[in-house]
């Protein structure tokens, strides 16, 4: 199958340097509305949703594929190569797609000359002492009932708005927005809770900002210092902000932030960061 | 604000960062929030570790974007540390200049509660379905693989399946024979009338019963090509009993009836010649006789003896004896009408029946066989031979009582043509019928008496090799020999099937197993004697005389030697009583003496009475030992009965190993012993053994 329609791949922006953005759990491409609005005229905009979620291919998603954060590393980097894109690339990616972005570095190194990872965490759950990653295993055990349970209800929810007072338009954007498929859904939640890629990070070499939400539930103040602390190149920035997803609640903050590293910091030779 | 205190469900203002501005009454009393209270409390600690997940990865965002959220399933964490499960709404408003939202949460247990039941009812129904699919996927599976065809219908005869093997036979590719009548996809017709036949998923279907299929019935492919089939239909019905459609099963039995058709060939006709055997034509001539009793019509029965076989046979071999032999079939092949009956009756005996035949027209047929015999010569080796016929010609016709008496005056009648003069034609007329009868009678019952009376019998022995290893001790089967006056032996071909015609092979088994018996006991050695075997004719098979007689031989004798003596019965002696056979049998086997069954698979039904016969021995028909070599038939049917044999835990003997290839073969395929011209050509039974001297009664 041809990934860029199968990862509902979408370009906007103009010729400039190659943003990528990676949308993360519970979620789709159009996260990044506003943010990516902002980069229009200066960069190159690549948007694509991992099968599973959003518009990407319903047909595409294998059990077995998708049962790991692997199967998403994969789909990242096919959209790469189905795009000829082999270098420095600015991944802008959100919450477990940080995760994502850091195993494709280690595949492919040198494909990012960069990374904003907007929430990251490279563990959900407590590992008490040393790590607190928020989560406890049967919350997320939990979680899953809840998904299962709303997705029922969803399915049956979202159908009348089709036909209703919100009109098409809407409908459509809300049916992509969050996927209706609880069994990809599931996948994917337990492939993002349950990783714990906390070894990997002393290997990422790519210069990368991290922007930590003040208060955010999902990624602590702490996960983001311990990130800092580990990830070589790395430059960490609190953000002012309430909850998981600035992007949506702060555009604003989020893509000043971007604009000071993207602009003002010079971009870092991929190959530096070994020595640095 | 008052009045959203009356509301009845939880309602709480929040800014657009997920600090909670309000909270009403409702929610204070669920939550154990004071109402009102202005900041400093987010949102989150509403709910338990998941719900806030779900409230950041989903919730949220869909808020942000959309401005909405409709109905999502949450838990609100209580003052007493419940959780109460709540539908949440929620919608994007202003408040001054900033965005906020507000906030519904209707508590829904007993709906949850419905809802839990729900879902845990569809995750059986996933599994069930699952494992039924399994179930189907392992149907599929089988169906596909088995070697069956398979084909099922409704319940309105249209195809819905076929299997692979289904699909081949029929030529129709299951998704062009969907839909179709089953008919026209399973086209079957009787072997011999080509008529179609009726379709068993049509009975089937009609009677709700398991149909079988007629015998000869034959599947047309769409190609044309014809397959001998033997199938079943079953109905399929639903749980409740009702007929939703068929399952035809069927396989190709083409080869089982060529074969058998093969072994029917070979049970009634004559290897050599490819014509009828004595065993069919008696058949036919009982068939006859019955028409001549019960229409008054009249037929004709010729019997014929060559002249001068003998000496073509001794002076150039056996070989060219069966080729001489092969020739006078097909000279008088060419006499005979199709509707004629011609048989070999044995070594150069042959018979043949004109049906609605005046006597005086088949006296014609004789002599115009005599015509051409007389102007036929056999060549062999720029030798030329001439060899006459003695025909022997009697009326079919209702004054004879049984067969037995037609063949016996035929038989006088062919003695007197041969007395006559020989190549010629003696025709059977009531004058002389009891006169020459008995005259012949007299012949052959004098000479077997004088034999018997008058040490006229000779015992010889063939030896018996096993193939699996070696063994110094005698192993043989006894046979007689009739001393001619001059000095030369007459073979049992001669004299025993005139013996068995006027009843007197009892007699001369009598004979055989006593002089056995008396040298066995003459044996300084008797460990020098591995195991003789001694034939008993069908007559004393069948004879509880004899039984008698024999058992009371054989206590008589020490244990040692009823372990040496194997008693030899063709299959056909114990078929004619085989329920007197079945106990002689088991009687001589307890006294210790072994049992072997003589000529096996001659018959069509050897297998079945190799069930009710239990015997030590089987000794293969030397028609299948022949030309083991190279006939492929003949090597399946060795390889069946000797398999058949293991099973049983029976030996088996090969007779007629005539070729060391034979013998190989014989080995490979497992046979324990072999006996034939190869192995040793007959010698008198005392000169086998150095330390005997031979002894006759």
């Amino acid at each position: 199958m041809d990934v860029l329609h199968r990862n509902h791949v979408t370009q906007r922006g103009t010729d400039g340097p190659v943003l990528l953005f990676a949308h993360g759990f519970g979620c789709s491409q159009t996260v990044w509305s506003e943010v990516a609005c902002a980069f229009e005229s200066s960069h190159r905009e690549i948007l694509f949703d991992y099968v599973g979620s959003g518009n990407a291919s319903a047909v595409a998603f294998d059990e077995v594929r998708y049962s790991t954060l692997s199967g998403y590393v994969q789909d990242l980097l096919e959209v790469c190569d189905a795009l000829h894109l082999q270098s420095d690339v600015t991944l802008v990616a959100h919450s477990v797609s940080c995760t994502i972005g850091m195993l494709a570095a280690l595949e492919r190194p040198g494909l990012f000359g960069r990374m904003i990872l907007l929430g990251p965490s490279p563990c959900f759950i407590n590992h008490p002492p040393e790590y607190i990653g928020g989560f406890e295993r049967a919350d997320l055990t939990d979680l899953l009932t809840l998904m299962e349970e709303n997705y029922v209800g969803w399915a049956e929810y979202l159908a009348p708005v089709a036909a209703g007072e919100a009109g098409p338009v809407a409908a459509d954007l809300t049916t992509r927005f969050c996927s209706t498929d609880p069994v990809a859904a599931k996948a994917f939640a337990r492939a993002t809770f349950f990783s714990d890629q906390r070894t990997i990070l002393s290997r990422i070499h790519t210069p990368c900002l991290i922007l930590q939400n003040r208060d955010d539930v999902m990624a602590p103040r702490a996960v983001g210092e311990y990130l800092h602390q580990r990830l070589q190149g790395s430059t960490l920035q609190v953000l002012d902000a309430r909850g998981h997803c600035a992007h949506l609640s702060c555009p604003d903050l989020v893509i000043a932030a971007m604009r000071a590293y993207l602009f003002l910091t010079p971009a870092a030779d991929p190959h530096r960061g070994v020595a640095g | 604000m008052a009045p959203l205190d009356d509301l009845p469900c939880a309602v709480m203002v929040t800014d657009d960062k997920g600090w909670i501005l309000k909270v009403n009454a409702e929610l204070a009393l669920l939550t154990g929030l004071p109402p009102w209270q202005r900041g400093g409390i987010p949102m989150e600690t509403l709910f338990p570790p998941a719900g806030r997940i779900f409230l950041q990865t989903h919730l949220w965002p869909m808020l942000l974007r959309e401005g909405r959220v409709n109905e999502v399933k949450m838990h609100l964490l209580s003052t007493t540390g419940e959780r109460l499960p709540v539908l949440v709404n929620a919608r994007r408003s202003r408040r001054g200049d900033a965005a906020c939202y507000l906030w519904t949460l209707f508590v829904v247990q007993e709906r949850n509660r419905f809802e839990s039941e729900l879902l845990a009812a569809r995750e059986r129904a996933e599994i069930a379905a699952a494992a039924r699919a399994a179930q189907h996927e392992l149907l599929r599976v089988t169906l596909a693989s088995i070697g069956d065809a398979v084909i099922t219908t409704d319940a309105q005869l249209r195809v819905t399946w076929l299997n692979p093997v289904a699909e081949r036979m029929t030529g129709w590719p299951v998704a062009e024979a969907e839909g179709q009548p089953v008919q026209r996809v399973f086209q079957i017709v009787h072997e011999q009338t080509r008529m179609v036949a009726q379709n068993p998923v049509e009975l089937c279907i009609q009677s709700g019963l398991v149909t079988g299929l007629a015998d000869q019935t034959v599947l047309v492919s769409r190609g044309g090509r014809d397959y001998g089939i033997q199938d079943s239909a079953a109905p399929i019905r639903s749980e409740h009993g009702e007929v939703l459609g068929a399952v035809l099963v069927f396989h190709d039995v083409s080869e089982q009836r060529r074969i058998s058709g093969e072994m029917t060939w070979r049970a009634t006709h004559d290897a050599l010649t490819s014509l009828l055997n004595r065993a069919e034509f008696e058949v036919r001539l009982r068939h006859v006789l019955r028409l001549a009793h019960e229409e008054s019509s009249v037929h004709a029965l010729l019997y014929l003896d060559l002249d001068q076989f003998k000496l073509v046979n001794d002076a150039c071999g056996h070989a060219v004896g069966d080729h001489l032999l092969q020739q006078v079939s097909q000279l008088l092949a060419g006499v005979a009408r199709t509707s004629d009956t011609l048989a070999r009756m044995g070594g150069d005996e042959f018979a043949l029946i004109l049906e609605y035949c005046e006597v005086e027209q088949a006296s014609r047929v004789a002599q115009s066989i005599c015509d051409r015999m007389d102007s036929f010569r056999f060549v062999h080796d720029d030798r030329r031979f001439r060899v006459g016929a003695s025909i022997g010609v009697v009326p079919i016709d209702s004054r004879w009582p049984s067969v037995a008496a037609i063949q016996q005056v035929a038989d006088t009648a062919c003695y007197a043509a041969k007395e006559a003069g020989r190549n010629r034609v003696h025709l059977w007329s009531e004058s002389d019928a009891n006169l020459q009868a008995r005259q012949f009678e007299m012949h052959w019952t004098e000479r077997i008496e004088r034999a018997l009376d008058e040490s006229g019998f000779e015992l010889f022995a063939q030896r018996i090799r096993p193939l699996d290893r070696d063994e110094s001790g005698l192993r043989a089967e006894i046979l007689l020999r009739m001393r001619n006056p001059d000095g030369s032996h007459a073979m049992p071909g001669a004299f025993l099937p005139a013996a068995e015609r006027f009843q007197l092979a009892s007699r001369i088994d009598h004979w055989v197993l006593r002089a056995t018996l008396s040298w066995l006991k003459a044996l300084p050695r008797l460990r020098d004697v591995v195991s003789l075997s001694v034939n008993l004719s069908g007559q004393s098979v069948g004879d509880r005389a004899f039984h008698r007689w024999a058992l009371n031989e054989l206590t008589e004798v020490s244990p040692a030697i009823r372990t040496r003596l194997c008693l030899e019965i063709t299959e056909t002696a114990a078929v004619t009583n085989l329920a007197d056979a079945a106990q002689f049998v088991g009687a001589v086997r307890a006294a210790g003496v072994k049992v072997a069954l003589d000529d096996f698979g001659a018959g069509a039904s050897s297998f079945g009475y190799l069930k009710n016969l239990p015997v030590d021995v089987l000794k293969i028909d030397g028609q299948f030992i022949r030309d083991l070599v190279s006939d492929p038939l003949d090597d399946v049917a060795v390889r069946f009965f000797t398999e058949v044999a293991r099973v049983r835990g029976i030996r088996t003997v090969a007779e007629f190993v005539e070729h060391a290839a034979t013998l190989e073969r014989l080995k490979a395929i497992g046979v324990d012993y072999a006996q034939g011209y190869l192995i040793h050509r007959p010698e008198p039974l005392g000169s086998l053994h150095p330390r005997v001297l031979a002894i006759q009664s």
